[in-house]
């Protein structure tokens, strides 16, 4: 029974051979020895391109994984405020409006507000082009907080106020939009009111209209 | 074995974890509406979503005053509660009841407006009545959920758990329709 060897371990491989006798041949490699390493720069070029597959791969997928989120964020949300020029008017496709007054009113039709609130009443010129689909805008009062508080909402329904602006119309000859308009916003007293929202479902995705109020 | 294949393996063996976790997720959560549930109590101010809401209690009986005297084979429950938002004027997608069974009641049809959820405002509170109709033997046990929105399959959503104290009543019920608060009342 013979005995199996190990194999002769073998000088490491070199590209030329430096043994004086000209020839450059590779001295071949015995089975069961291990490749040699691939150059330091080489392993380091692969890690980081792995690296910024997966990083790449898993953006992208993200992304399309929040597609339907992001679209309805940006065409449903109040992203892009359009702010008066320096006349005082802001401008969206046909419609533009202008904030004229705003007052404090303590009593409207005999009814008060309740405790802690008050009732505000704002004052618009709106003026229209060619006629449009647009044809109700909600108008919202921003606090300093962000909070929205909405006309129309739990306040006397009496002349001259509307609950929402008039602001399109198919029919300009038979129902043009009145050029004066008013609303009434029910807010708390202690609130500091910094603008007027003027919003459309019609408005192009994401934009409305931003009026600041007077401090 | 050599460090980079075990580290080759590991990542194989993560990547099949986080796939399985993903489609468990997807299968018991997002395919009904993925939602946490925060618990409240009654009396006591709590905020689930953009709703800070407030349960004063309940009252069963077995006829409620709509017009006419209405009675219920059933009995019908009145819960009396106040809300409002933090943000801006919203309704609630919806408020149920829900028995020790875990069988769910919404708002039954075929009465007034009154006794249905309504808008509210950034801390301009409303308090009004919301009107189920539940058999007997559930009354021992119900609990309120209060839904501030619909369950979206892609976004996680909050309701709110309120336990239910429910009085008996003799006389027929009432529905109040909601009316704003001054500020401070509850």
């Amino acid at each position: 029974m013979s005995e199996q060897q190990p194999p002769e371990p073998s000088p490491p491989a070199t590209s030329t051979d430096t043994a004086g006798e000209g020839s450059t041949a590779t001295a071949p490699r015995p089975r069961g020895a291990r490749a040699p390493a691939p150059p330091r720069e080489h392993r380091r070029g692969t890690t980081v391109a792995a690296a910024v597959a997966l990083v790449v791969s898993l953006a992208g997928w993200g992304w399309f994984a929040s597609e339907q989120g992001r679209e309805a964020w940006w065409a449903f949300g109040q992203n892009v405020a359009v702010e008066p020029d320096g006349t005082g008017w802001a401008s969206i496709d046909t419609l533009s409006v202008r904030l004229e007054a705003v007052e404090t009113v303590p009593v409207v039709d005999e009814e008060q507000p309740p405790a802690g609130f008050q009732f505000l009443a704002l004052d618009f010129s709106v003026e229209t082009g060619t006629p449009t689909d647009l044809s109700s805008c909600e108008v919202q009062v921003r606090d300093e907080g962000g909070r929205l508080f909405l006309a129309g909402e739990e306040v006397p329904r009496t002349d001259p106020y509307e609950s929402s602006l008039t602001c399109g119309t198919s029919d300009p000859e038979e129902e043009p939009v009145p050029t004066a308009q008013s609303v009434l916003v029910l807010v708390p007293v202690d609130a500091e009111l910094v603008s007027v929202r003027v919003d459309g479902r019609e408005f192009p995705p994401a934009r409305f209209i931003e009026l600041p109020l007077p401090s | 074995m050599r460090r980079s294949r075990w580290a080759a393996a590991a990542m194989l063996v993560a990547a099949i974890a986080v796939g399985g976790g993903a489609n468990a997720i997807d299968s018991n959560f997002l395919a009904t509406g993925w939602h946490s549930v925060q618990h409240g109590e009654e009396g006591s101010d709590s905020t689930v979503g953009n709703f800070q809401v407030h349960v004063h209690g309940a009252t069963t009986a077995t006829q409620l005053e709509d017009d006419d005297v209405v009675t219920s084979p059933a009995v019908f429950v009145v819960v009396d509660l106040s809300y409002a938002t933090t943000d801006a004027w919203e309704t609630p997608e919806e408020v149920v009841l829900i028995d020790g069974d875990g069988r769910e009641f919404v708002e039954p049809s075929g009465f007034g407006s009154d006794g249905r959820v309504w808008p509210a405002g950034p801390d301009i509170w409303h308090r009004g009545t919301l009107l189920f109709e539940v058999p007997g033997e559930a009354v021992g046990d119900l609990t309120l959920e209060f839904r501030p929105e619909t369950p979206h399959t892609q976004r996680p959503a909050s309701i709110l758990r309120v336990p239910l104290t429910v009085a008996a009543s003799s006389e027929p019920l009432v529905l109040e329709s909601a009316r704003v608060l001054a500020e401070g009342e509850r």
